[in-house]
């Protein structure tokens, strides 16, 4: 029996002037998997996340979520199918509360939402307490440390009820226990029944909670396999890791996995 | 709720936080201040009656200039073509057309609100100053078509609207104190404040509230969230044409004159901004304190300084934006806090270029 990929990428190009930011990338994730996505600072990683998500439009190719094309939907359209995501650069709602942040994406997001003003405050404070932040909820979000900022940005994604999430580099500014902390919040939401795209920059984090990795170099994906498997690429290597740091990755990796 | 708080009438506010003595409270104060109101016309002189029409007025133009320039966060500075419009579409239904002027009204709303949604679809595109110089073009604009259509509009010479005749029982009750016909469009433009409140406090409390915060704050994570932007600021941008369209109406009853260049004067565009700058941005009461202690101290200086009462407003605008960014009401809340040396130092760091 084949299941239909939750998010199938299919030759997406998109081009600023003369740099080919994304370069002919095609890749699916299946439902339930964590996919990893890799590569230098520059590879096109956030590119490739805004043309699923529709803030930026292609030059060729097609996104297919959930089986359906998805390349004439505007983003809102796509958040409704069920596509949600987390800004690397982050975007907290200024001028609103941390809880009502979160109610924004309870209030708007998938199939589902509500436009119940008490059941948005409750699914809200569900997804604060998930992520940690239900301690301050009537913040002002201008005052949340930047850890805090992008745990709010997870908490507003899951608020929206998604059966796919776009992680764009969560885990950027978290300390070694903050981030073993998230990983474990993740792999929960995985098991859960969430689809997960995760981009990293840490590569510790991405070997050690991804299924598959994904990994894009000026635009192109130039490997793509099971995380053991990726970090021996030679391609990889040369690209990205570096010897040493491939050898004790891929050590680190089998202990991890078994 | 802390911002809830900032948005909501205290009664809701007070509700929310579940300190059901505190709301009641000032359900019973806003149940006062409307009586209150509603006894003006018996007992005070035509002068106070006239000029609190005219404050209601202003209140509601920029309560509803607050709907698309303090949530949604798209500052219009020609928000007086939909002032303008419904004072000229319900003059002309009922002078051209000889409607009777609550079919005129109803009129003249529908088709503030059409022009709305089908202005507002090209320009709601543009974002910061380009949105404000383009609605400046479109009141301008407009002011030049009434002018020019002559044959329809009466052009620069401008038009005769009927006076409304009040209703016998309205004379009866009043019995004197003032013309019931001043007393007659006191009541119709306090109703008609009655309800702009209450729709904007509804919509900061729904789901379109919120919507429209998050695409003030950021129309990528709102859009990404699920809003649908378009959408969303085409409906603020309709609801922020009816009130004005509804005034304008009211206002060319009123005052049985209309032409283009007060109707449609820059005047009313930047009285919207600054009152609702000076009470708060954003804020349900913060239309209503701005326009207050606008009113209130223009009508001082104008009695004065007649011909020194636009720099007047200048300066305030000048002021409020270097010393009260956020308003009167958010600063009032803040307490003292809020105007020492270093949070000033603050405003003029964190709201300049």
């Amino acid at each position: 029996m084949s299941t239909v990929p939750a998010l199938e990428v299919r030759h997406l190009a998109r081009r600023f002037g003369g740099l080919a930011a994304v370069d002919d990338v095609s890749f699916a994730v299946q439902p339930g998997e964590i996919l990893g996505l890799i590569g230098p600072n520059g590879a096109g990683k956030t590119t490739l996340v805004n043309l699923i998500t529709g803030l930026d439009r292609p030059n060729a190719g097609d996104v297919l979520l959930f089986g359906q094309s998805v390349r004439r939907l505007p983003p809102h359209a796509r958040g409704r199918l069920g596509l949600a995501r987390t800004f690397q650069v982050v975007k907290p709602l200024l001028g609103m509360t941390v809880r009502e942040n979160v109610m924004v994406g309870a209030l708007f997001g998938a199939a589902g939402h509500t436009r119940d003003m008490a059941e948005a405050g409750r699914q809200a404070d569900t997804a604060l307490a998930t992520v940690g932040l239900d301690g301050k909820a009537q913040a002002p979000v201008e005052e949340l440390t930047l850890a805090d900022r992008k745990a709010l940005e997870l908490a507003r994604a899951l608020a929206t009820g998604p059966r796919l999430l776009l992680l764009d580099e969560v885990m950027a500014g978290l300390n070694p226990v903050e981030t073993d902390a998230k990983i474990a919040l993740l792999r929960r939401l995985n098991e859960g029944g969430l689809t997960l795209l995760v981009i990293e920059h840490v590569m510790k984090v991405v070997m050690s909670l991804s299924h598959r990795v994904l990994v894009l170099h000026h635009g192109q994906q130039i490997a793509q396999g099971p995380p053991a498997e990726v970090a021996r690429d030679e391609g990889v290597i040369r690209a990205y890791l570096g010897q040493r740091y491939s050898e004790a990755l891929a050590a680190e990796v089998e202990d991890a996995t078994g | 709720m802390r911002e809830g708080d900032r948005l909501a009438a205290p009664a809701v506010g007070a509700l929310t936080r579940g300190r059901v003595g505190a709301g009641s409270l000032a359900v019973v104060a806003l149940a006062v201040g409307l009586l209150v109101l509603l006894g003006v016309p018996f007992v005070g002189s035509g002068y106070v009656v006239r000029f609190l029409t005219e404050l209601f007025m202003l209140i509601v133009l920029a309560q509803a200039w607050n709907l698309i320039g303090g949530l949604s966060g798209y500052i219009s500075f020609g928000h007086v073509v939909f002032f303008g419009l419904g004072a000229y579409a319900t003059g002309l239904l009922m002078v051209r057309l000889g409607l009777p002027f609550a079919v005129a009204l109803a009129g003249a709303a529908l088709l503030a609100v059409t022009f709305a949604v089908l202005i507002g679809l090209p320009i709601l595109r543009l974002r910061g100053h380009y949105f404000a110089i383009a609605t400046f073009g479109v009141a301008e604009g407009m002011r030049q078509i009434v002018t020019t259509a002559s044959g329809l509009t009466g052009g620069g010479m401008g038009l005769n609207v009927p006076p409304l005749r009040p209703p016998p029982f309205l004379a009866a009750a009043l019995g004197g104190n003032v013309a019931a016909s001043s007393g007659l469009y006191y009541y119709l433009m306090l109703a008609l404040l009655v309800v702009t409140m209450l729709v904007t406090w509804l919509v900061m409390h729904r789901r379109l509230g919120f919507g429209l915060r998050a695409i003030r704050a950021d129309e990528d994570a709102a859009a990404v969230l699920g809003v649908d932007c378009t959408r969303y600021k085409t409906i603020a941008f309709a609801l922020s044409a009816l009130f004005p369209a509804l005034a304008g109406g009211i206002y060319a009853i009123w005052f049985s004159y209309i032409d283009p260049v007060t109707v449609f004067g820059l005047n009313f565009s930047v009285t919207m901004v600054i009152m609702t700058l000076l009470g708060g941005i954003g804020t349900l009461w913060g239309p209503v304190v701005g326009g207050v202690l606008l009113s209130v101290v223009g009508e001082v200086l104008w009695g004065k300084f007649l011909e020194l009462h636009s720099a007047f407003l200048g300066a305030v605008l000048v002021l409020v934006v270097i010393f009260l960014p956020r308003g009167v009401v958010a600063t009032a809340r803040e307490g003292r806090k809020a105007l020492t040396p270093a949070a000033i130092r603050r405003n003029l760091r964190r709201y300049s270029v």
